[in-house]
């Protein structure tokens, strides 16, 4: 066990006790990770923000019954990319709804792209493009850091799906971005 | 390419592969040229990836989510956290399987009787019956109680539930066989399942992302009526799915069509969150609703 994984069982007791600053705590050490997630999953500012706030209501309200068998921070995850594929479902059944007549849903500079600002707005356009089984592999193993058995436990698949999640991601992340093979150095260890 | 090759890209990225193993790798990798090329863009993108900053919240972002976060979770008004409200699951779903089971029971009852004519059948059953709707009470008297006794609650309709489709599946297969050869019993099938056929789960889905309000409102208007299924592609969807330890417990518990869509109801149990419901297509597999928390 990891000394992160035991001070976040100790503050969840804590919580759980009733000591307020645990939860503090708690928002401190994984606030911004889980923000992280959701703004790369969701692409839209505003909507990672409501979906970071909604995972945290998820995790404090059902916080009794974290089973601590696992990491929190798995938990914590699981529950970010569970409640980013909702509020993806939701925008997408919204949009389906009503689709205003100026705007072709196929472009990728329409809607939530004009508000993108974030870091490389490439590289947040070329995520959006991809479903978000994939983007979700893409997000927790080369944004986060996520070890391939992390990201399995995570999103609750076999690790042979998240690796073949990873590499088919990675592939048309290649396409939405360009020839990258052509126009990039030699990989970190030539074969 | 094939799926040996594609895991082995990615072990060879990600680092999953003893020395000995990441040579052997880098040298196949080498030797053939549409591996490397596939190797080649992979590291391209994961590297270009794993160097993008890591986002994060402004001060003020960071402080009315805070602000928010504490008013939802009374934490300003209370010294002890709110937590431990009945899930959507607690609250609907094990009512619903315990009528389910009951009337899975009651079908078996009736239909099994006249073949088997014993009286220990009878009172096997019955007994049954009884212990389901006690279950039902109980759960319906934790609700707002303490989650571990609800979930004790729901462990014991599971096991109901279980019990009572063994019970069917031998019934259906006795009820089949109109040619007069009797299939042996072997393992509950999809057919075997309950239906429940008033549960409209692409409404359910749609109230559940409009807010708990409604999709209790939506679920006030269900009732759960059981029938044979009509569809065997229950476990269509589940191949393959599930089973390691750290992985979800996957089980059919409802097939039917709603909409002239096959759709199929699974029950999810992750190992570290509450059960929630899944409605599939069962032709695409497609996931149309979900309860997921």
């Amino acid at each position: 066990m990891t000394a992160r994984s035991a001070e976040d069982r100790a503050l969840i007791r804590r919580y759980l006790e009733g000591d307020v600053e645990a939860f503090d705590e708690l928002m401190r050490a994984h606030e911004d990770r889980v923000f992280g997630i959701c703004l790369r999953m969701m692409k839209d500012r505003d909507q990672a923000l409501d979906a970071t706030q909604d995972v945290f209501l998820t995790v404090f309200r059902k916080a009794d019954r974290y089973k601590e068998q696992a990491a929190f921070s798995t938990w914590l995850y699981r529950v970010s990319i569970n409640t980013c594929y909702d509020h993806l479902r939701r925008r997408q059944r919204k949009r389906t709804e009503a689709i205003p007549e100026h705007l072709d849903p196929s472009d990728p500079h329409s809607g939530d792209a004009l508000n993108a600002v974030e870091l490389r707005p490439d590289i947040e356009t070329a995520l959006a493009g991809i479903s978000p089984e994939f983007r979700a592999a893409v997000v927790l193993v080369d944004l986060e850091g996520m070890s391939l058995d992390g990201a399995a436990d995570t999103l609750g698949i076999p690790v042979g799906t998240v690796k073949s999640r990873l590499f088919r991601a990675r592939k048309q992340l290649a396409q939405e971005l360009g020839n990258f093979a052509a126009g990039f150095e030699h990989p970190r260890e030539e074969p | 390419m094939s799926d040996h090759d594609l895991d082995l890209i990615t072990e060879l990225i990600n680092g999953r592969l003893s020395p000995d193993e990441r040579r052997a790798a880098l040298a196949r990798v080498a030797a053939d040229p549409q591996l490397r090329s596939e190797y080649e863009t992979q590291v391209a993108v994961a590297s270009l990836l794993s160097e993008a900053p890591s986002p994060s919240m402004t001060a003020a972002e960071r402080s009315e989510m805070h602000t928010v976060l504490r008013q939802q979770l009374n934490l300003d008004d209370s010294t002890a956290p709110v937590v431990a409200a009945p899930s959507r699951w607690q609250r609907w779903w094990a009512p619903v399987t315990g009528l389910a089971a009951v009337a899975a029971v009651i079908i078996g009852v009736v239909i099994v009787l006249p073949d088997s004519g014993s009286d220990d059948s009878l009172q096997f059953a019955a007994a049954e019956v009884t212990s389901t709707v006690q279950a039902s009470r109980n759960d319906g008297a934790d609700v707002g109680g303490s989650a571990d006794a609800a979930d004790g609650a729901n462990e014991e309709l599971t096991t109901t539930t279980a019990a009572a489709s063994e019970e069917l599946a031998p019934t259906v297969a006795a009820e089949d066989s109109t040619d007069g050869t009797l299939e042996s019993a072997g393992e509950p099938s999809p057919e075997a399942l309950p239906h429940i056929r008033d549960v409209d789960v692409n409404e359910l889905g749609l109230a559940y992302a409009e807010g708990e309000d409604e999709f209790e409102d939506e679920l006030d208007k269900s009732s759960t009526v059981p029938e044979p299924a009509t569809t065997s592609a229950a476990g269509v969807c589940l191949d393959g799915a599930g089973g390691g330890e750290n992985e979800d417990s996957l089980a059919t518990v409802a097939t039917g069509t709603i909409g002239g869509v096959d759709v199929v109801v699974v029950l999810v149990t992750p190992p570290i969150e509450d059960p929630y419901l899944v409605a599939l297509d069962a032709a695409t597999c497609e996931e149309l609703a979900s309860t997921r928390p």
